[in-house]
């Protein structure tokens, strides 16, 4: 069973209130249909104004679809009390909305409490959160918001939305108003976050960087419709048009090969015996690999995991698949379009 | 300054001292539990903001001997015809502030209260007037401040409080018993302000410096 579920959606802001039921506004997002798996990382990406945003919101009601329907765990939201629907989903919002009168600890209790959770319990969970988001507890549980920095609000806002250990969370660009450096730090705690506890992810963003790097699929989303869904590495190999090979930069084959993770390419098996140990990381590029490949002069490598255990190879081959399959998208004329 | 008169009368000038203070306290209760619903009402329907408003800034302008004197027709003299007038004056500063202090909370904290599962009522009580209250504080200091000063004139009416000593003292040619009355009046307005600015450091949402 997928984890959400999008069936037929849209949504035409203010339909109805004018005479008939084509406002003659355009639709915000249109007609989508599309399913996350569970524990899934899903990035919706797009332009400015395309809908993503309002898309996500729809799946915690804070805005209702006009037509279409949406499955949560196999169950139509509107056949679930509002309320809790949004209990156990968490919400993260760029302008973070941690709730300024209360520290940091009673901003991470809150929906515990509304789930009427004992205090002893959400004390240690409130602990157990601050450290996975890195902040040490004894410094910050009494904090109030005022007196974070912007990255640290963040993580708390994160720590917030995964209190009640919600199996959805709904991430609406959390790390657009925070510095590119600091930025990096955040995706890579939520990748180790999100390897810890593998949740379902819906994460919005404009940034095509950002998305190539947390998803495990992406939406690319262009005036309220999906006009493409799947890996990003498919994405990248296979656009599904000129709009989608525009947004990912798709002519640049180094720097394409830079943002796909070598896990993404890696085959199964051993190196063949008697060849030279060389061994790469699979959180590693696919660029940084290659230049270990050519360096050593060798056809394969080992793919290698944090604790050094072998996990897979990569070949030349492939990544020359890869590349030149890139090169020959980017160079295809534009047919028919 | 004579203050021969508080020497000679202490427990009179002790005795409308505490009535003084009680005017006040039951008036800005009272005042407080219309003023709030009305407040929370105008900032959810927002049309309403300009006939309210207008309307207890037309009381709030009504001189206060003469909207006593007029009350003296309906309900006769005492303390009940000076606790109406004093609560309807303090309606405009109180609702002011309450939808003022409502309308300031910022709307995407509200938004994340909801998304994260908090019915309309748990949103009203554990955000909305949290973060307004330092607001609606400020408010109840002003109307405090105003509201002795207007209860003095009620003794005219026989609502008694300190405004005795000040009228008594000027039939009597009693100038010890005047400034003996100016300065218990001061007295208590100095207090009282001071009194709500301490409880307002002591909010949550201005401990955490949220509004200012
Ligand atoms: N409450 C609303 N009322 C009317 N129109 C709206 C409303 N919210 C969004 N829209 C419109 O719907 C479209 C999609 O907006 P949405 O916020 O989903 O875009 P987005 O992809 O999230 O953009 P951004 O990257 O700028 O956040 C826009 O044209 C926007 O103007
Ligand atoms: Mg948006």
């Amino acid at each position: 069973m997928p984890a959400i579920s999008f069936t037929e959606v849209t949504k035409v802001f203010d339909a109805g209130k004018n005479t008939g039921t084509d406002s003659g506004r355009p639709a915000a997002v249109r007609d989508v249909s599309f399913e996350v798996e569970q524990g899934q990382f899903v990035v919706l990406l797009g332009p400015s104004g395309c809908g993503k945003t309002t898309l996500m919101r729809m799946v915690n009601r804070l805005i209702e679809p006009t037509s279409g329907s949406i499955d949560v765990e196999g169950r139509e939201i509107h056949d679930i009390p509002v309320t809790e629907l949004r209990r156990h989903i968490g919400y993260v919002i760029q302008q973070v909305g941690l709730f300024p009168h209360m520290t940091v600890a009673q901003n991470i209790a809150v929906v515990p409490k509304l789930l009427g959770w004992p205090k002893s319990r959400t004390e240690q969970r409130t602990d157990e959160l601050l450290d996975l988001v890195a902040l040490p507890p004894a410094e910050y549980r009494k904090r109030f918001p005022r007196q974070l920095s912007g990255g640290q609000q963040q993580r708390v806002g994160i720590a917030r939305a995964m209190a009640a250990d919600p199996a959805i969370m709904l991430m609406d660009e959390p790390f657009g108003a925070i510095d590119a450096i600091t930025r990096t730090d955040l995706q890579d705690e939520l990748l180790a976050i999100q390897r810890k506890v593998s949740k379902t992810v819906i994460f919005v963003t404009h940034d095509v960087e950002e998305a190539l790097r947390l998803a495990d699929r992406i939406a690319v989303m262009r005036t309220g419709t999906v006009v493409q869904y799947g890996r990003p590495v498919d994405l990248l190999t296979h656009p599904a048009d000129d709009f989608v090979r525009a947004l990912l930069g798709t002519n640049d084959v180094f720097r394409q090969l830079s943002l796909v993770p070598v896990r993404a390419i890696m085959e199964s098996g051993q190196l063949s015996a008697g060849k030279p140990d060389i061994t790469v990381q699979a959180d590693q590029n696919v660029r940084a690999a290659l230049a270990v490949l050519i360096a050593h002069d060798v056809q394969e490598a080992a793919v290698v995991d944090k604790s050094g255990k072998t996990i897979g190879r990569v070949t030349l081959q492939r990544i020359l698949d890869e590349g030149a399959h890139e090169v020959a998208e980017a160079r295809a004329p534009d047919t028919g379009t | 300054m004579d203050f021969t008169y508080f020497s000679t009368h202490q427990s009179d000038v002790a005795t409308q001292f505490g009535q003084h203070i009680e005017l006040t306290v039951i008036t800005l209760v009272l005042a407080m539990a219309i003023a709030v619903p009305v407040g929370t009402l105008i900032s959810r329907f927002p049309i309403l903001y300009t006939p309210l408003i207008a309307l207890f800034g037309i009381i709030y302008t009504i001189p206060s001997l003469a909207l006593l004197a007029f009350l003296v027709v309906y309900v006769g003299i005492g303390r009940t015809n000076a606790i109406i007038a004093l609560v309807a004056y303090a309606q405009f500063i109180l609702v002011r502030n309450v939808v003022v202090g409502l309308r300031n909370v910022d709307p995407i904290v509200v938004d994340a209260a909801r998304g994260m599962g908090m019915s309309p009522l748990q949103i009203m009580v554990k955000i909305k007037y949290p973060l307004a209250l330092p607001v609606i504080l400020g408010g109840v200091r002003i109307a405090a401040v105003a509201t002795i000063a207007v209860a003095t004139i009620a003794a005219l009416i026989d609502a008694g409080g300190l405004g005795q000593l000040l009228f008594e003292g000027i039939n009597n040619g009693n100038n010890s018993e005047i400034e003996v009355g100016a300065a218990a009046v001061s007295l208590l307005a100095v207090l009282a302000d001071i009194f709500l600015r301490v409880v307002d450091h002591f909010l949550p949402a201005s401990r955490a410096g949220a509004t200012h």
